[in-house]
């Protein structure tokens, strides 16, 4: 099958007669990178499958005004990652119990989570993760899942390079420290 | 010589350590079906964003704690119940004292209320008693009341 290029999909969206063709290749395109993207930062898949739909609604009504200038992908994972965020935030101020937070929840649910196949050491490294603070764990996703520079991370989080390497730092060390406790 | 890691080097030598692959997983067919079912949410008269939709986890979760919260509101209610001093009924009319003829001598006035109410309860013996209907139409009768005084009397 031929891969279109980005340039040539945002052309055929926006010339009308071939939109929704336009719009099904991208989706095809992108899907699974945004997907686990997504997926990491919230762990649940139903959640997950939630926040990738309004991504591409987001995309549909918004792919006529992109300005290519930026590059699709870059737009794409910014619109996915403010979901991705938003749903977060949205989700802890549900949390009204003291003794709990959301960060734990996602953790220990995880556990009997049925599309969670991972052995002990993943589900410690998972938990680690996922009690990180939002911007920390998208840039260790960012850097150590999908091998993204921090460049084009910087493009996407509109964070400077220092401060992401900064926050991969920090993550690092707080999961190295999770991993060695018992 | 003595080679010197810089904070990067030592990061990475870090993650090399940590466990590799990804452990999620996505239900067979999930990304071959994902573009048709977004197909079918564009083609709506208006889409409806979903990404504020609790998810069943969170619903479930938050019934929990509402079940939690009721049952809590329940046990200390009935702690607070439990932990009341228990009401001794009184009687409310009480003769403290009786003289030796039978006449109350000390009273409260709730006392007198129900013993008139109890006296007004009790059955009377009344001219609609048979008996003595029937001896009192005799009466009358042999006294030559005539018959319309007596309906309109009885």
């Amino acid at each position: 099958m031929t891969e279109y290029s980005d340039a040539n999909i945002v052309e055929l969206f926006k010339k009308g007669e071939s939109k929704e063709n336009a719009f099904t290749l991208l989706v095809q395109k992108y899907q699974e990178r945004l997907y686990w993207h997504i997926r990491r930062m919230v762990a649940d898949h139903d959640d997950a499958d939630d926040i990738l739909q309004n991504t591409f609604l987001k995309v549909w009504s918004g792919l006529n005004g992109f300005r290519e200038d930026s590059q699709l992908y870059t737009w794409l994972y910014r619109i996915a990652t403010n979901e991705a965020l938003t749903f977060l935030k949205k989700k802890r101020s549900n949390i009204f119990s003291p003794i709990d937070n959301m960060e734990y929840q996602l953790g220990n649910s995880l556990e009997s989570d049925v599309y969670f196949d991972g052995d002990e050491l993943q589900l410690k490294l998972q938990k680690a993760i996922l009690r990180l603070p939002d911007k920390q764990r998208l840039v260790f996703n960012m850097k150590y899942y999908e091998n993204i520079k921090y460049e084009a991370m910087s493009e996407v989080l509109k964070t400077s390079v220092g401060a992401l390497k900064a926050s991969y730092h920090h993550a690092v060390k707080k999961i190295e420290k999770f991993m060695a406790e018992d | 010589m003595k080679k010197r890691f810089s904070g990067e080097e030592e990061l990475e030598k870090v993650v090399e350590g940590f466990p590799k692959g990804n452990p999620y997983k996505v239900p067979e067919g999930y990304f071959n079906e994902f573009p048709r079912r977004l197909k079918e949410q564009l083609s709506q008269p208006s889409f409806i964003e979903v990404t504020h939709r609790p998810s069943r986890r969170f619903i479930y979760t938050q019934l929990a704690y509402a079940a939690g919260f009721a049952l809590l509101i329940s046990l200390g209610y009935l702690g607070l119940r439990m932990m009341e001093p228990t009401k001794v009924t009184q009687p409310v009319a009480k003769v403290t004292a009786v003289r030796e003829n039978g006449v109350y001598i000390d009273f409260d006035e709730a006392s007198l209320i129900d013993a008139l109410q109890n006296d007004h309860n009790q059955v009377k013996t009344t001219v609609t008693d048979n008996a003595t209907k029937d001896a009192m139409i005799q009466y009358l009768v042999e006294d030559n009341v005539d018959y319309t005084t007596l309906v309109e009397k009885y």
